[in-house]
């Protein structure tokens, strides 16, 4: 469902010429948890931005549930955000103004769902995450280990097919990263295709895949556990 | 996004930074509130000025000798030359009166009162309009025969002679050449008005005769002559007629000697003025809404700064560019209309407290408060476009990475 085939970035700081990416090429298959490891600097984030449908490519093939996304209008990348991917960032990433329900409903904002529906949804996606009774509160008012919860709820909101997470537990304390890390085995056990970027082994140990990526390429693939027999379908 | 969930979006962003939404739209709130204030006061006055020359009446006309040429006393207006109009004319004109002016003194006591005659024919009371409070106006019969009669302005009764207990009563008033005296048959009063401009304020008139002024003084001729049609319908066109007539009679033809003006002439030329000021004053006006909407450009634009990081997080969970675009858009033409509408309340607050300060009923139209919306919003909507552009245009991974 996810195919990078000789994926470069090149990023132009006035005479200087970076290559974050150079010749990724990597597979990952419906149903899968992939962890994504390297060090900082070695072009981890850069690839999960090209994952996601933030950025470009400067070379190579994307081939995003069977479109090319290099063949997309930004219209259409907008609509893959929103209703293909799932976002999880290590800074949680909410609306502080906006209550937790809130931040859960705005991608179905996007996607023009009713009020009624969206927030019928969202209450399911919180309660999913163990939120349910936090709906009304604001960002500020909760814990960190409930703010990813809230994030991760928003990410699965539109319920999508992938979920990229960038170092999700990457501010959190240990007891609440193993809270965190069980959400996210009980999703791909759900079926939700999980690619995960981390700077922890013993967080990668938790997922089926490790890809460890070095000055831009991968340098090692290891399978942990076999893809689980999902209950779920691909939904797009 | 929907047009609604766009709207409630953006209250909830103004709502939730009230104080300085309220500062920009204070630009915007002065800038149409002294458009209102000042247009419904223009529209006031206009307005008022309107109502004047109709209780003048618009069927009135005045005709009167050019006084940049030279003439002849015998080439100034006369009575025949009113009569032969009221029988060729009879059918257009319900009244007709050359009307002459001697100015007087009344001594009560040692104080001196000036007191303005009028001498006119008994046709007058439909000309001019003022209501007879008690007896009666002139008549046929005072003209004919040039009776010393007057019909006073109440005021003198009331405030120089202190009684209304005067009619048939003398009153003798000093000319340059001795003095004379009148019985008085009748009492008016004559609403005040805006064109009163002309004539000592301070004074007092009465109507007399015509034919008793002519035996007064000798005088024959007059500098004007006063008319009143049937209806307002192609004065000019019947002014016309009435000045060739008249030079016909002074063997005058074409030598332009008599001109007329009549209220609609005057009230083109009020209009023009009080619209050359408000559009002088909507010009002003129009700067500071400019500089009110540059004042919400500013304000979108350190917004768009500020919210960088959201603009960010709302597209990485798929807001298009037409999303952000319209998001900052509708919150910018939401602030300037609601500038617009407060702008609106102060204008019309501010215009009835001028009215009142100087007396003259401020006038609102509906249709000036629509465009003052209307104008608003496009401002918010014009000045709106370059900041909600630039934040539609932020690159995802830059704005999630701002600090």
């Amino acid at each position: 469902m996810l195919i990078l085939k000789n994926i470069e970035k090149t990023y132009q700081t006035g005479a200087i010429t970076f290559k974050a990416l150079n010749g990724v090429n990597l597979e990952v298959e419906s149903g899968d948890f992939v962890s994504i490891i390297g060090p900082s600097g070695s072009g981890k984030s850069t690839m999960m931005n090209i994952l996601g449908c933030l950025d470009r490519a400067t070379a190579g093939t994307y081939i995003l549930d069977g479109h090319d996304v290099a063949e997309q209008a930004d219209s259409q990348l907008s609509q893959f955000r929103n209703k293909k991917i799932g976002f999880v960032f290590q800074s949680f990433n909410l609306l502080p103004k906006l209550s937790t329900l809130e931040n859960v409903e705005l991608p179905m904002v996007y996607a023009r769902y009713d009020g009624a529906e969206r927030r019928k949804l969202a209450l399911k996606a919180l309660e999913k995450v163990g939120l349910k009774g936090k709906e009304n509160n604001k960002p500020t008012e909760i814990s960190g280990g409930q703010k990813q919860r809230v994030a991760i709820a928003r990410a699965l909101a539109m319920n999508p097919g992938i979920i990229l997470a960038d170092e999700p537990t990457g501010n959190l304390d240990s007891k609440t990263t193993i809270e965190i890390m069980k959400i996210f085995q009980d999703l791909n056990a759900e079926g939700h295709t999980i690619v995960m970027i981390t700077h922890e082994a013993e967080i990668a140990e938790l997922t089926n895949r490790v890809v460890t990526i070095n000055d831009g390429q991968i340098t090692n693939d290891t399978r942990i556990r076999p893809i689980q027999k999902s209950k779920r379908e691909w939904i797009s | 996004m929907r047009g609604l969930e766009s709207i409630k979006m953006a209250v909830f962003t103004i709502w939730s930074n009230k104080m300085r939404t309220a500062l920009t739209m204070l630009g915007i709130i002065i800038g149409i509130s002294s458009v209102i204030a000042l247009v419904s006061l223009g529209q006031g006055s206009q307005k008022k000025m309107q109502d004047d020359f109709k209780s003048m009446g618009v069927n009135r006309a005045t005709l009167y000798m050019n006084y940049e040429k030279e003439y002849d006393e015998t080439d100034a207006f006369n009575r025949r030359d009113v009569e032969t109009i009221r029988r060729i004319y009879g059918d257009k004109i319900r009244a007709i009166s050359v009307s002459g002016y001697l100015n007087t003194k009344y001594f009560s006591g040692k104080k001196e009162i000036g007191v303005n005659l009028s001498a006119v024919n008994e046709t007058y009371n439909n000309i001019d309009s003022f209501t007879i409070v008690s007896g009666r106006f002139l008549t046929k019969s005072d003209v004919n025969e040039g009776k010393p009669v007057a019909v006073i302005d109440v005021k003198i009764a009331d405030k120089v002679l202190k009684t209304r207990d005067v009619l048939g009563k003398r009153l003798t008033l000093q000319t340059d050449d001795g003095s004379v005296s009148y019985v008085i048959v009748g009492l008016y009063s004559k609403p005040k008005s805006m064109m009163d401009i002309g004539g000592n304020s301070s004074n007092y008139s009465a109507y007399i005769p015509i034919s008793n002024l002519e035996l007064q003084t000798g005088i024959t001729n007059y500098e004007q002559v006063e008319v009143s049609f049937k209806n307002a319908t192609d004065m000019n066109g019947n002014l016309t007629q009435l000045t060739n007539l008249i030079e016909k009679r002074h063997n005058q033809v074409g030598n332009k000697l008599y001109l007329s003006y009549n209220a609609e002439r005057e009230m083109a030329m009020m209009n023009k003025i009080t619209g050359s000021m408000t559009l002088l004053v909507s010009v002003i006006a129009g700067i500071s809404l400019v500089v009110g909407g540059i004042g919400i450009m500013n304000i979108m634009l350190v917004s768009v700064t500020e919210r960088t990081r959201e603009i960010g997080i709302r597209k990485a969970i798929g807001a298009t560019r037409m999303d952000i675009l319209s998001q900052f858009l509708i919150e910018s033409a939401l602030v300037s209309s609601l500038g617009g509408l407060v702008g609106i309340a102060f204008g019309m607050g501010l215009a009835q407290l001028l009215g009142m300060m100087i007396k003259i009923p401020p006038a609102v139209s509906p249709s000036i408060m629509f465009i003052a919306v209307a104008f608003s919003c496009s401002l918010g909507i014009f000045f709106g476009i370059y900041p909600a552009n630039k934040a539609s245009k932020l690159d995802p991974i830059d704005a999630l990475r701002y600090e």
